[in-house]
């Protein structure tokens, strides 16, 4: 079986110049093949890299082995991923000329009537007998069959043309132009993106300037300025399952824009972010109590800080962090037990106010205790006084501006519904010709053809042809 | 604990429709051809009210642990199979390795701890929905093209062919129907990719973060991506089509069911529990 010929003829003792060889190979088929290998291994790689910062727990030797394979410094795929992509690109551009070259001539040039000298190379080709109405019945036996049919008289001759999915053709052209609105995405969301992180206590507000942010990407070349909309943590929500794990956490907050006018009083959660003029709100991933601390030693000199306790994932447990004291060897290990996270948590059971923290020398798995503080008081260790000044619990939220990313998600949308179109509303064409036999009586010459999936069509199309030889028998 | 005991009976009826196909490929009985398929509804409506049952003391869908996981991809294959077997009648000579696989599937769910666990606020999403669900129709599509895969390799090489192998359709038609399924668990992947990315999103606050379980879907993605290409652009049929296929399913089984298990990720956390 053969795939029906499209391209034009070549002329026979021309020679193929290097441009055109060139324009061959990077407009073909194999480059992009040649292309996808290189991407696949790359991004394999990639994954063999987060594998490896990840940690193995109890991998095979194959499993290590592979990972072992990984480059030390991962920005060593940067360029090659980079080269790769914009040879991709090229091809990518290219072939869409061919591709839609060959979609306008399979949509012209197939779907017209034509005599039997000029069927293409197809899939399935069959003669069959029938009388004088012939031409008739083949073309009302399609129609009944859901197939777009095409007619011309000519010179005694019946010709039909019969397709179905015709729009099926512009699938692959489709598909391929789809990356391009994917790149141009990707190249709006590279000038446009910004995110900046800050943390908020019940009742305080934070007011968006770059300078207020507690960390920040860059400035982005598009839409840089400052939008001075103010965000205020009316209430925290922390609710755990019964058996322990953390159910939900959410902040109620408060949205003004520059002005200081009111624009929304909205619950912000994980999966629940909130959009508001051109930027994105996020409930960010770090939560818990902060503590302010003071650290004197005996000369008098004084050290002030802040300790983040991410909140605990049973109720019950205590919430630990570390710190190293500026100018020493010292690790101190910290343990805060707070009557503050049954409030906001609203658990049940026994409720107090009071705070402490258990202070601890780390070494390893060995901790070596200092001490207790309770909420403001102190502690003495070491020639050290540690007063626990303050606590307070906060949330983490998390600005994002992000101008590509609906282009981006446009074009998959239309990659997708290219795809299925590619895949499975796959163009079918058939001829016949209707012509007066020598012996007497009318024969009728059928071909079909289709894009893809060519044995499953012969199939059907040679359970067609027995029907419509049963109809042409009929009287 | 309902739902467990209901699985030994739902691995009970799988082992019997294995029996049974397996009994119709060497006889080509029709009764059996009728007890198998019996058997093996039997055990899909039996199985979905062990779902249904999990699903009401969970809180949550089959998608935690593997213990739900394994037993929910059972599910789909069994439900996937009988539905195209309507379709296709020749789809019940793959019947032993479909329901074999099945019954396998589910017992190594078995294996697993069947704590109910709770979701956490991260998993707490309808995008989660959308992507297990094109999850499990791209593994349900590429492990029947598999089958397809490996009874073309066997149907070409024989001459004198057994009843139930003659009865398959033509190698020729077999790849086709093969190539079919390979391109609807693209397209199903890539859903999954995309719903996954979407997910992500609300809850890590990024799109794409490089967790080893998404790098590696994406490199399935080229994979399979390779076949479509090599398809138009080698013209790949046939042998080369159906050992590419198999292998392929090989890598994404390894990509999807083993390396969670050894790699701490923030995606695997959740599949391994």
């Amino acid at each position: 079986m053969g795939k029906t010929d499209i391209g034009p003829p070549e002329q026979p003792g021309r020679r193929r110049g290097a441009w055109a060889r060139g324009y061959e190979l990077l407009a073909g088929l194999e480059l992009a093949f040649a292309l996808m290998v290189l991407l696949g291994v790359l991004v394999a790689l990639r994954a063999l890299v987060a594998q490896r910062d990840m940690g193995l727990r109890q991998a095979n030797a194959f499993i290590r082995w592979a990972t072992s394979l990984s480059p030390e410094d991962p920005s060593t795929l940067v360029w090659p991923t980079v080269a790769v992509l914009a040879l991709f690109v090229v091809n990518l551009a290219l072939s869409s000329v061919e591709m839609t070259r060959k979609a306008l001539l399979k949509v012209r040039a197939l779907t017209a009537p034509r005599p039997v000298a000029r069927f293409p190379a197809v899939t399935v080709k069959e003669g069959l007998e029938g009388g004088e109405d012939a031409g008739d019945r083949v073309e009302r036996f399609l129609r009944a069959r859901g197939w777009r049919v095409r007619r011309q008289d000519a010179g005694g001759e019946v010709r039909i043309s019969g397709t179905r999915r015709e729009r099926g053709h512009w699938g692959t052209l489709l598909f391929h132009l789809s990356f391009f609105v994917i790149l141009a995405g990707a190249a709006v969301s590279l000038l446009t993106s910004f995110t900046g992180y800050f943390e908020l206590a019940p009742g305080e507000s934070f007011v968006e300037r770059s300078e207020a942010y507690l960390r920040r990407t860059d400035t982005p070349l598009l839409f840089p300025g400052d939008r001075g909309f103010r965000v205020e943590l009316e209430k925290m929500d922390l609710t755990f399952w019964p058996e322990g794990g953390v159910r939900d956490r959410a902040s109620w907050i408060r949205l003004h824009d520059a002005a200081g006018v009111l624009r929304a009083r909205a619950r912000l959660a994980v999966n629940s972010p909130v959009s508001f003029d051109g930027i994105t709100l996020y409930q960010a991933s770090k939560e818990g109590f902060i503590a302010g601390i003071t650290v004197k030693d005996s000369a008098g000199t004084t050290s002030r800080g802040i300790l983040h306790f991410p909140f605990p994932v049973h109720p019950g447990d205590p919430m630990q962090t570390t710190v190293q004291l500026p100018g020493t060897a010292l690790v101190l290990a910290f343990e805060l037990h707070t009557g503050l996270l049954a409030r906001i948590a609203n658990l049940t059971g026994e409720r107090h106010e009071v705070s402490l923290m258990k202070v601890f020398e780390h070494r390893g798995p060995r901790s070596r205790p200092l001490g207790v503080v309770f909420g403001g008081g102190e502690v003495s260790f070491e020639g050290l006084t540690l007063s626990f000044d303050s606590l307070k619990p906060y949330m983490s939220f998390a600005v994002v501006q992000d101008h590509g990313v609906p282009v981006i998600f446009a074009a998959l949308a239309f990659a997708l519904a290219a795809l299925l179109a590619l895949y499975f509303w796959v163009p079918e064409t058939m001829w016949a010709v209707a012509a007066p036999a020598a012996g007497g009586g009318v024969r009728v010459l059928v071909a079909g053809s289709t894009e893809r999936y060519e044995n499953a069509f012969e199939a059907r199309f040679r359970e067609m042809l027995s029907e419509l030889r049963a109809e042409l028998a009929r009287r | 604990m309902a739902d467990k005991v209901l699985l030994f009976v739902v691995i009970g009826c799988y082992v019997a429709s294995t029996v049974l196909f397996a009994g119709l490929t060497l006889s080509d009985r029709r009764g059996l051809r009728r007890g198998a398929l019996a058997v093996a509804t039997l055990g899909l409506g039996l199985h979905a009210v062990a779902i249904g049952i999990r699903w009401a003391a969970a809180g949550h869908g089959p998608y935690i642990n593997t213990y739900e996981v394994l037993s929910s991809n059972a599910w789909v294959l069994v439900l996937a199979f009988l539905l195209l077997q309507l379709r296709y009648g020749w789809v019940t000579s793959l019947g032993p390795l479909v329901m074999a696989v099945a019954f396998l599937m589910l017992g190594a769910g078995l294996m697993g701890s069947e704590e109910v666990k709770r979701l956490p606020p991260t998993l707490q999403s309808s995008w989660l929905i959308v992507h297990i669900l094109f999850a499990k129709l791209m593994v349900t599509s590429i492990a029947l093209a598999s089958g397809i895969g490996i009874v073309f390799l066997i149907k070409e090489r024989r001459r004198e062919q057994p009843a139930w192998l003659a009865r398959m359709p033509a190698p020729a038609v077999l790849d086709d129907y093969g190539y079919r399924l390979v391109a609807f668990a693209f397209i199903t992947l890539s859903c999954m990719i995309i719903a996954g990315a979407i997910w992500a999103n609300a809850s890590w606050g990024s799109y794409w973060s490089w967790d080893p379980t998404e790098t590696w879907s994406l490199v399935v993605w080229f994979v399979y991506g390779l076949y479509l290409h090599g398809r138009v652009t080698f013209r790949w049929r046939g042998r080369i089509s159906a050992w590419f296929v198999v292998i392929s399913f090989c890598l994404l089984l390894v990509a999807f069911f083993v390396l969670p298990y050894f790699v701490r990720g923030q995606h695997s956390q959740y599949m391994t529990g």
